[in-house]
């Protein structure tokens, strides 16, 4: 009896174990999940008007879903899913590079037509390519010469989709400058483990040499304990009047808060990533920036064309290329607000028409040009007008 | 007597405090002055609270000679189902802390279920539940985020409060209760204190709900001090544990000096001064971890061999001692011949 006690609970552990490994690559369909609105219905009924598209499935790799990047990712490419009408499946991976290829062929496995991922890697490549699915990348590039090259000779290859880290970062520290801050510490992921963060680390060692007066006083390259570090930092260095990373906002405002410098003005902070406005509203966040999820819902119009039979990439001979979109900075207040507004609700940047006016089920005549004309209103002040002209 | 008792507490604080003022010591000339003040100081010892009492909730289990792998673990998943229960019900602060105490305990007793059931090496189970409370916050609340009127416990003076009375339920029961007197005695000899009649199932289950209470006000105070913590994904609870991992080696070394609650404070604040100092002097990244490596490495190397340096210098006491009686010998022969 005790014996077989024994092997329950051995096996109860096994059990705990696998699902506490496989939870990295639970599958869910947002559709139940996407915004009710209107647009979203339109396109649900789109959804339901034929066999084929009911059978497209989107599936999107990522780290979670959980965090606040990855809730905007599940809202807006659940939103873009619906306006187009195909399914979509999230895939959480965890930060384990290795898990790509194994959720990338359970994906296939599960139905998906379309991989959509930020990771650069071989298997991924070898198994979509094998399995005749859609890939390309996102907000990341193929450094590798190598690993370009197999994608391109590839028929369901779409592309490559970027976001400017570099000019963005630029701006971040720009923004920073010109409020003031000249000692500044800085905290990004450790090198070598994304090329989106390595690229911002150099913008800002860029920007801090080319400004003779602005000086990096400490810095930190690690996976946690950013918000401990940053008051290190700051008990360490009561000089340092500037703070900024490639990393999320949510840190330098703990930070502050914790070594009580919230709200006086003494040091301010230019982060990425959305957050809850409080650090803006108080003057210690002068810069934010969004829009990843706005890159990802392109991609999978990307992807979404070629399944139809046009290859816009290919067809502007831009696929060996990175097609470079800027971020969605923020620039105060006021900024903010109008973003809270207009995208954090049930519609985000791309409304249904406006995805469907790039998508050739429902515009023929798509191409590149109708891409690289986005970029000149990409900005809240364009979103506003954008918005107040439909609303006439 | 009394003076010799008095001489042997002050060589003993001393010989505690010795690590801490050399570190101190160190970062000050390296940096100029610029570390080690007080303000500087006042937000190192602010933050090692939280690796202080979460050390001293680990050093029960690394006592009984066992390792705890899930202890990072729970202070996440106590963290972020504390602080959305507390959302939930609206009960503020102290909701919270019963919240992350009640979920913190609640997990390290099953941990400790499982282990007594299950009697595979401590590392094997507890390396499966850290995976297991790494994602279980993930299927239920992915992430938590507390307002800035909850953060109070981690500023001053308050988690300086939160620590002395945590310190004062360790040493209590640590000291002066059959609890501590166990505990010692399963961590010094696990087969005589099984046959002097010790129930070592059951004080294993007691040590890991215990550790559960400190690893639940841990995660008050991590809460507290991150406002938004996201749950973690491959084993990536671990790192925040290093501290408070160091503290309990570094107590093992100066157990012999300084009550043992005292030596794992000790330790996990000179881990923080370690790292603090390591940004004041201006290293980066890599290099802070190169010294911290080796930091650690010199400890668990002392650690590890203090029998034998303690055997080394025995001997080389005896030898001098037996050399001294020879030579006394001989002397005495050479007066008596002449």
């Amino acid at each position: 009896m005790k014996n077989t006690v024994k092997k329950l609970l051995a096996m109860l552990l096994a059990l705990c174990m696998v699902v506490g490994m496989l939870a990295g690559c639970t599958g869910s369909t947002t559709p139940t999940d996407a915004p009710k609105t209107d647009d979203t219905k339109a396109g649900t009924e789109d959804t339901n008007s034929g066999e084929e598209e009911k059978q497209f499935t989107v599936a999107m790799l990522g780290v979670d879903f959980t965090s606040g990047l990855g809730l905007q990712l599940k809202k807006t490419l659940g939103y873009t899913a619906d306006a187009l009408g195909i399914k979509l499946m999230l895939v959480e991976m965890g930060q384990d590079q290795e898990a790509g290829v194994t959720a990338t062929e359970n994906a296939i496995t599960a139905g998906a037509n379309l991989i959509l991922t930020g990771e650069p890697n071989y298997g991924i490549i070898e198994a979509c390519d094998k399995a005749g699915v859609i890939f390309g990348i996102c907000c990341n590039y193929y450094d590798d010469p190598n690993m370009l090259k197999r994608a391109m000779e590839s028929p369901y290859f779409y592309g490559q989709i970027a976001e400017e880290d570099y000019n963005t970062m630029t701006d971040a520290m720009q923004t920073l400058y010109d409020s003031g801050s000249r000692k500044i510490a800085w905290i990004s992921n450790p090198q070598g483990v994304s090329t989106t963060h390595d690229i911002r680390v150099k913008a800002i060692e860029d920007f801090v040499a080319a400004h003779s007066d602005m000086e990096v006083v400490a810095s930190y390259r690690g996976l946690s304990e950013y918000t401990e570090t940053l008051q290190q930092f700051m008990a360490v260095h009561p000089e340092i009047d500037g703070l900024t990373g490639s990393l999320g906002g949510e840190y330098f405002a703990s930070a502050l808060e914790g070594a009580g410098l919230a709200g006086t003005g003494k040091v301010k902070f230019a982060a990425f990533d959305l957050t809850d406005g409080s650090a803006m509203k108080n003057g210690d966040q002068v810069w934010m920036s969004t829009g990843q999820p706005n890159s990802f819902a392109l991609a999978m119009i990307l992807g979404y064309n070629l399944w139809l039979g046009k290859d816009i990439l290919g067809e502007a001979n831009a696929k060996d290329q990175v097609f470079q979109r800027p971020y969605l900075p923020i620039h105060g207040y006021e900024e903010y607000e109008n973003y809270m507004e207009l995208c954090e609700g049930d519609v985000p940047f791309y409304d249904a028409d406006q995805v469907r006016a790039l998508c050739v089920k429902f515009n023929p005549d798509v191409s590149f040009e109708d891409f690289k004309a986005l970029e000149s209103t990409y900005n809240i002040p364009s979103l506003v007008e954008y918005r107040n002209s439909k609303s006439n | 007597m009394k003076n010799k008792k008095l001489n042997t507490a002050i060589l003993n604080t001393v010989k505690t405090l010795i690590l801490p003022v050399c570190v101190y010591g160190l970062f000050v000339v390296l940096t100029g002055g610029r570390f080690g003040k007080w303000n500087t100081m006042k937000v190192i010892l602010g933050q090692s609270v939280q690796p202080m009492v979460a050390a001293l909730g680990l050093s029960v289990i690394l006592t009984l000679g066992m390792w705890d792998f899930s202890a990072g673990a729970v202070i996440y998943g106590a963290a972020i189902f504390g602080g959305n229960l507390q959302a939930i019900t609206g009960t503020g602060l102290p909701g919270m802390v019963l919240f992350c105490i009640l979920i913190a305990v609640v997990m390290s007793g099953f941990t400790g279920w499982l282990f007594n059931r299950l009697k595979v090496p401590s590392m094997v189970v507890t390396m499966g539940m850290c995976l297991f409370y790494e994602c279980l916050p993930r299927v239920i609340f992915p992430q938590v985020r507390i307002s800035g009127s909850l953060t109070t416990l981690c500023h001053t003076p308050w988690c300086f409060i939160v620590f002395a009375i945590m310190f004062a339920i360790y040493y209590i029961a640590y000291s002066y209760t059959p609890f501590g007197h166990n505990l010692e005695a399963i961590g010094s000899n696990k087969v005589i204190a099984r046959n002097t009649g010790l129930n070592i199932p059951k004080m294993k289950q007691l040590c890991f709900l215990f550790e559960g209470l400190f690893l639940g006000v841990s995660a008050v105070l991590y809460l507290s001090q991150n406002g938004t913590i996201y749950s973690a994904t491959t084993l990536a609870s671990m790192g925040p544990m290093f501290n408070a991992m160091m503290g309990v080696w570094v107590a093992n070394v100066l157990k012999r000096y300084c009550n043992f609650t005292v030596g794992c404070c000790v330790g996990a604040f000179t881990m923080k001064m370690v790292t603090s100092g390591l940004i004041a002097v201006g290293f980066s990244t890599p290099v802070r971890d190169i010294f911290t490596g080796f930091f650690l490495l010199i400890l668990l190397s002392y650690s590890a061999n203090q029998g034998r340096i303690e055997k080394f210098r025995a001997d080389r006491r005896i030898a001098a001692e037996a050399n001294a009686a020879y030579a006394r010998e001989m002397a005495e022969a050479a007066n008596s011949n002449g």
